[in-house]
């Protein structure tokens, strides 16, 4: 039988040991265990684990994964002492593993707060000196406060079974005594004085318009937030935390320049011109970090495609590889720092701040709502064309072509769903991920094939092994299959896209 | 796991001390277990300082289910729980006589602890009749402490014959050697034979000493406050001795 909990706050202006003495009147207590420990929180920048109510702690050497707000243990592990993993796979296999691998993927823990705890841990007697309940105090100091840094004392009480009673008697005691049930875990306490928000960073666009909206306004606070998150991911860039930093960079940078081509004449023309170039100029800047960072994430694909005696021979192409990416990195974390980019920055945020009224002020002062309409209708239009003419004997050029207009489609969609039904924003965007999903993956298997095809020109041909040209043939031939089913895929997936009921929905929202 | 009983004839041949010893032991394993004291003198309560609620008639016992529920108790220990007995357990023969189904009612009241506790002991009254009978049909061990002396020695058969003759399997009736006094003469002489290989003694044998008297004074488990001690080695003995015996989970 499992035994009964509470968990009481007690405010932080008394001393959580006097509290005690008094509420456990005649009773007397044994220490079991009295010790201080480390803890820190651990997430990604996405809050990948706290948006499906986890939280993983490091206490001392051991992680813990735990649910909230039950606090039920998920899994735990202690590591050898020094071991500080930033990645899933950093971890040893096992169940610790498992959950976060699945969860976190390629992102990066990050220590986001810290918290230094005493535990007192002690048996509470009757008169016979039988054990009635088991009794924690908990006194924590958040060690990297930046504010509200007052101590967190709680008390947890367990609750031995047949005894009951006693936890009542001192749960009620410790209520008179201004404790309060506990409601937030120490996770959210060492948050807020961390200064952080648990939840506060997502790449996803969650820009919420209202309908009354003009063009101008909504426009602006669509370009403020994706300018948001550009800046907030350049320091995980330039430190190089993870993959993901340049990736939601570079969305956010793609997102910009979509807004800014398709939704026309809400600006002045020639101010914005300006921009479109600077964003252009940033898209390319960072186009080759992110091709090696694909590859490099591929490499146990990559691996698994040749047979075991083939695989060394990938090697000397990952550190090739790797090595241009360090230089890569070190190029754009410097241009980051630059002018160049510094002013861009300062430009587009002053231009943002008060965005000059465009010349002809159709799309400036007209509903946000019925600009959405008429630019998602003609683009959807536009896709189904280009989709529709798409047959096996089509040049690969046309799929790269219908790739760029449903990221487009994509694009408009997010920007304005919150105008929209979500349930039927949703039912569209699943279809035209799946048609996404394919187009990308064409596309990302001509790059990856392209990449090695050069990679195999370059290899001297005099003093190379000749598996290592094996083994760069054999990759690309599997790339070639791969690629070749993904393409006989494609109709199905369009006529999907096609289908009656999504395309009544499109008529139904945008005509 | 398994539902092992401590039973004899005799009283006051260290049964209670080794039901405590072998629960708390099998706890400290990790094993969730349960003590259930069948005794009316109701010593395993006292040991674990748990006072038995003032009433605990025998026919509600009988009953089973939620009223045996409320009145288990946690002890000072992690995984081990305990049903106390007081007095009113005294005529638990007398009350399964009027019932149906008699002998096998224990083995109906235990069911659904055999679920949530990886081992169940049963702490039995002395004595010969229908609360034994009842234990021997609900336990898939009964281990007999038996004092090494001709006397006992001829108890442990008469216990073993009663139940041949009431038709019950008597293989999973193990004795083993308790309150061993190396000095005794008699104690010495009949540890050299290693009892009737037919009896089939255990390998453990629980020396006479003041440490399983002192429970009482402690009122803990022998490892507790003694570890190491030469009864505490032997209690842990035993415990690995019946754990090799009882089929892992």
């Amino acid at each position: 039988m499992k035994s009964k909990l509470s968990a009481l706050r007690l405010p932080a202006s008394v001393d959580p040991l006097s509290v005690w003495g008094n509420a456990v009147g005649s009773h007397t207590c044994v220490t079991i265990a009295d010790t201080v420990q480390n803890q820190t929180f651990l997430d990604t920048f996405d809050w990948r684990l706290f948006n499906r109510n986890l939280v993983l702690m490091k206490e001392q050497e051991r992680y813990l994964l735990y649910s909230l707000p039950d606090r039920e243990t998920v899994a735990s592990l202690g590591m050898p002492r020094g071991a500080e993993p930033e990645f899933s796979t950093d971890f040893p296999e096992g169940p610790l593993k498992k959950v976060l691998e699945a969860h976190v993927s390629v992102r990066a823990l990050l220590p986001l707060a810290r918290a230094r705890t005493r535990r007192q841990t002690m048996r509470v007697r009757n008169r016979n000196e039988k054990t009635v309940l088991i009794a924690t105090i908990e006194q924590a100091r958040l060690t990297d406060a930046v504010r509200d840094g007052q101590p967190i004392n709680t008390v947890v009480l367990r609750s031995i079974r047949g005894y009951e009673k006693h936890l009542r008697r001192l749960n009620r005691s410790l209520l008179d005594a201004g404790a309060q049930p506990q409601t937030e875990d120490l996770f959210h306490a060492a948050m807020r004085a961390s200064g952080r928000e648990p939840g506060g960073y997502t790449s996803r666009l969650n820009i919420v318009l209202e309908p009354n909206l003009t063009g101008a306004e909504a426009v602006k606070r669509i370009l403020e937030h994706l300018f948001r998150t550009i800046r907030c991911n350049e320091a995980g860039i330039k430190d190089d935390v993870d993959t993901e930093f340049l990736h939601d960079f570079r969305v956010g940078i793609r997102r910009t320049r979509s807004a800014l081509s398709q939704i026309k004449s809400v600006f002045p023309d020639g101010r914005v011109a300006r921009f479109r170039q600077d964003f252009s100029y940033l898209g390319k800047l960072t186009n080759r970090l992110r091709d090696l960072d694909v590859t490099l994430l591929k490499r146990d694909a990559y691996r698994s495609l040749l047979p075991g005696y083939l695989r060394p021979r990938l090697d000397p192409l990952f550190e090739s590889l790797r090595a241009e990416r360090t230089g890569e990195h070190r190029r754009l974390a410097a241009a980051l720092d630059g002018n160049r980019y510094l002013k861009i920055a300062a430009d587009w945020e002053a231009f943002l701040k008060c965005p000059p009224p465009a010349a002809s002020p159709d799309n400036a002062e007209a509903p946000a709502i019925g600009l959405a309409r008429r630019f998602i209708d003609k683009r959807y239009g536009r896709v189904i064309e280009s989709g529709t003419a798409i047959d096996p004997s089509t040049p690969d050029a046309e799929l790269h072509r219908l790739r760029i207009e449903c990221k487009k489609l994509r694009y408009l969609l997010e920007f304005f769903s919150s105008l929209f039904p979500a349930e039927e924003i949703r039912l569209i965007v699943d279809h035209l991920k799946s048609l996404q999903d394919n187009l990308g993956d064409f596309n990302d298997l001509s790059v990856q094939q392209a990449d090695l095809k050069s990679y195999l020109k370059a290899l001297p041909a005099n003093g190379t092994h000749p598996e290592t040209f094996a083994a760069v043939g054999g990759l690309i031939g599997c790339l070639f299959l791969e690629q070749q089913s993904v393409r006989a895929a494609f109709s199905k997936t369009f006529v999907r896209f096609k289908q009656a009921e999504v395309a009544a929905t499109f008529r139904r929202l945008f005509a | 796991m398994a539902t092992v009983a401590l039973y004899n004839i005799k009283g006051g041949v260290g049964k209670t001390a080794a039901a405590v010893n072998l629960a708390y032991l099998a706890a400290c394993d990790g094993a969730q277990t349960i003590l259930f004291d069948l005794d009316p003198q109701g010593s395993a309560a006292f040991y674990f300082r748990i006072k038995p609620s003032r009433k605990l008639p025998g026919r509600k016992f009988l009953r089973g289910g939620r009223w045996i529920e409320k009145r288990i108790r946690g002890t000072d220990y992690e995984n081990l729980d305990l049903m106390p007995s007081n007095l009113s357990f005294r005529n638990l023969d007398t009350t399964l006589s009027k019932l149906k189904g008699s002998t096998k009612r224990l083995h109906r009241i235990l069911k659904p602890y055999r679920k949530s506790y990886d081992f169940i002991f049963l702490d039995c009254p002395p004595g010969i009749g229908l609360v034994s009978e009842n234990m021997l049909f609900a336990s898939d061990v009964v281990l007999v402490p038996c004092i090494p002396t001709t006397l006992s020695m001829r108890t442990y058969d008469q216990l073993v014959g009663f139940f041949d003759s009431k038709g019950r399997d008597v293989s999973r009736i193990y004795p083993f050697f308790a309150m061993v006094e190396k000095r005794k003469r008699m104690h010495s002489e009949l540890l050299a034979t290693g009892g009737d290989p037919e009896q089939r003694f255990l390998k453990t044998r629980i020396p006479y000493a003041s440490e399983v008297e002192k429970m009482g004074i402690h009122r803990e488990p022998v490892p507790c406050f003694a570890p190491g001690s030469p009864a505490a080695d032997a209690y842990q003995d035993l415990w690995d001795e019946l754990k090799g015996m009882v089929p892992r989970r």
